[in-house]
């Protein structure tokens, strides 16, 4: 035992302090401040009692399409279930810099991106269209799978990857 | 259902080794049954995902048994260890009869009944932490950088059996930040290795639990505030122990960030308290607490890169604090335990062209000197000052820790409050040193991290409430 300090010698015991006016301020504005936080998450929110017992009555699958938005997690399903293992994709029809983009290539893996795909994965977007392009799977009218034409990666890599 | 329990189960696995080492190692009977668990799930889950990091950089292949080894040989060494102790002549371990004195829990040498209040605050604690858990395994890996920087790299890992090293090392991946350690990610690939399958929701479990650990050991730790207290200082009141307690754990931003999946809370669980057990050493505790400081802290820096900036700090803080002739010694062997935690990634990175951090790297830094960036920095205090006077996500901690600052700083007394505040002044400084290098927009940056780095410092900067409150009574 080598501390920083010496050690505290024995002291008797104080009698215990009721908290100071101050303290005791502090403390109801601490616990106001709480309650409201819980109350607004609440009125912020009406439908979150609902949501949340959805949530817990719902199985996994379920909770993604919840969590994710019903569309976009039946466009990924159906994406895993079509795409050759490991394949290599773009995708458009989802912002590059949102959230859906980083829970698109989450859920694809190990499907991954590529600067120049096998696949082009189309969410949402009527009017895209490609040469040499083929259709390779499709969800609805405007979520689809698209074969490129083959072509190798500059580095060397073999576009999609199998 | 099933999952949770097996996760729950796969987790506590982990702790098995490092509870028996606490034991084994902790002679004087110094820390508490509910502490040693705290500590065993930190140090335990730390202590496997520093052995995975090893294996896949090895060139290992992942697999359930390779991952548990080194644990279940421990536990066999240590049980054999520990039995001899255990039904010796006496029946019981040298020491035991204090065992729990380190507990701010169970015994106390002045064992009040716990009364109305009591069991408010504890009810509380107790509903905040469980609304974490249940908000935790209603939704899948969700928020951005649960899944783009963690939750990617750890499901890479689990289907890989191994470092996904052309994931990381692809140019089109770079904003998973392929640089950033490994805990996070490796914790939950264990989870997955557990279950045998990626189950998005079951590994979220990770991050309550690190609440909950968190929230154990702060409370013990300020029992152990008073204990260690300077002369005239009164005996423990559980009371005052559950109220600061309970003051941390309803502090908004815990439980509206832990149940996303972010890394923070593991920061704060291991370099937050890492801080505090080191406090807890300079006032006079027993050798063991800067042990687990060490370790702490160096797990800190496995699982984030803001973990190794308060390494950094906790390793000031000692060399300005500690005083004796031991003291060179001391910091050594913190740094040593430090560098023997985070050197596995570190050189990995370094060797496998994975250091590519987008703001701490040498172009950047080059950059930033030539364009006089310091005249960032009342736009940094501004966004901080902002940030942190939003009462919804952090109720008056940081009013009431700067008016404690103030009280504090300059002035001479123990070693509680002035060490945390300068733990927490250090480290706000070099936060600000980062958004002043930075290649982005430095409002656009701020907007999005700020919150998440200010989250590590809340066991520190409540624990400072603590210290300043007892040092007043006295």
């Amino acid at each position: 035992m080598t501390p920083g300090e010496p050690p505290a010698p024995a002291a008797a015991p104080k009698t215990a302090t009721r908290p100071s006016i101050a303290g005791r301020a502090i403390l109801v504005l601490w616990l106001l401040l709480w309650a409201q936080s819980i109350i607004r998450l609440v009125r912020h929110d009406p439908g979150l009692p609902s949501h949340l017992l959805m949530l817990a009555r719902a199985d996994d699958e379920g909770r993604r399409s919840i969590a994710y938005g019903e569309e976009l997690a039946r466009f990924l399903r159906f994406c895993v279930q079509r795409l050759p293992d490991r394949a290599t994709y773009g995708l458009d029809g989802v912002d590059r810099d949102s959230l859906d983009w980083a829970r698109a290539v989450y859920f694809l893996y190990p499907s991954r991106l590529a600067v120049h795909p096998r696949f082009l994965l189309v969410f949402k977007d009527r009017s895209f269209a490609t040469d040499g392009a083929v259709r390779f799977a499709t969800l609805d009218d405007d979520s689809f799978i698209l074969e490129l034409p083959h072509r190798p990666a500059p580095d060397g890599r073999e576009a999609g990857g199998r | 259902m099933i999952d949770v329990a097996l996760t729950l189960a796969a987790l506590g696995l982990a702790a098995v080794p490092a509870c028996l080492a606490l034991v084994a190692f902790d002679g004087e009977a110094t820390l508490g049954r509910i502490e040693r668990i705290g500590l065993g799930f930190l140090l335990g889950l730390g202590g496997l995902t520093w052995w995975m990091t090893v294996v896949v950089l090895s060139g290992f292949r992942l697999s359930l048994p390779l991952v548990l080894a080194p644990g279940l040989a421990g536990t066999v060494i240590l049980v054999a260890r520990l039995h001899p102790r255990r039904h010796g002549p006496t029946g019981s371990r040298p020491g035991a009869e204090g065992g729990d004195a380190g507990s701010a829990v169970t015994a106390r040498p002045t064992a009040e009944q716990t009364g109305a209040i009591d069991r408010l605050l504890i009810a509380g604690i107790a509903l905040t932490i469980g609304w974490v858990f249940f908000q935790a395994i209603l939704t899948p890996l969700e928020a951005y950088d649960a899944v783009a920087i963690w939750g990617l790299k750890a499901k890479a890992i689990f289907l890989e059996r191994g470092l996904p090293i052309a994931l990381l090392q692809d140019r089109a991946y770079i904003w998973s930040h392929p640089d950033y350690p490994l805990l996070v990610p490796l914790a939950e690939s264990y989870v997955a290795l557990a279950l045998g399958r990626w189950n998005d929701i079951a590994v979220k479990l990770v991050f309550p639990l690190f609440l909950a650990a968190l929230v154990v050991l702060f409370h013990a730790a300020l029992g152990r505030l008073e204990r260690n207290g300077p002369p005239g200082a009164e005996p423990a009141s559980r009371r005052r122990s559950l109220l600061f307690t309970f003051l941390l754990a309803s502090i908004p931003a815990l439980s509206d960030q832990v149940p996303g999946g972010y890394a923070d809370i593991a920061v704060a669980a291991t370099s937050g308290l890492g801080t505090i057990y080191l406090v807890l050493w300079l006032r006079g505790g027993p050798s063991i607490l800067l042990a687990i400081s060490a370790l702490l802290t160096g797990l800190g820096a496995t699982a984030k890169n803001e973990g190794m900036l308060l390494a950094l700090v906790n390793l000031t803080l000692l060399l300005w604090a500690a005083r004796g002739r031991r003291r060179p010694r001391f910091a050594a062997g913190y740094l040593a335990a430090i560098l023997a935690i985070g050197a596995p990634w570190c050189l990995a990175r370094r060797g496998q062209d994975r250091d590519i951090d987008d703001v701490v790297n040498v172009t950047v830094l080059a950059a930033a000197l030539r364009a006089k960036n310091l005249a960032r920095l009342g736009t940094i205090l501004y966004e901080f000052l902002q940030e942190a006077c939003k009462a919804k996500s952090w109720n008056i901690v940081w009013p009431l820790f700067a008016a404690v600052a103030a009280l504090r700083i300059g002035r001479p007394g123990p070693k509680g409050s002035r060490v945390l505040v300068a733990a927490a002044g250090l480290t706000l400084l070099g936060y600000a040193a980062i958004y002043v290098v930075t290649p982005y927009d430095v409002v656009w940056h701020l907007r999005r991290s700020v919150d998440r780095l200010l989250l590590p410092l809340l066991p520190v900067v409540v624990f400072a409430l603590a210290a300043f409150h007892e040092e007043e009574r006295r």
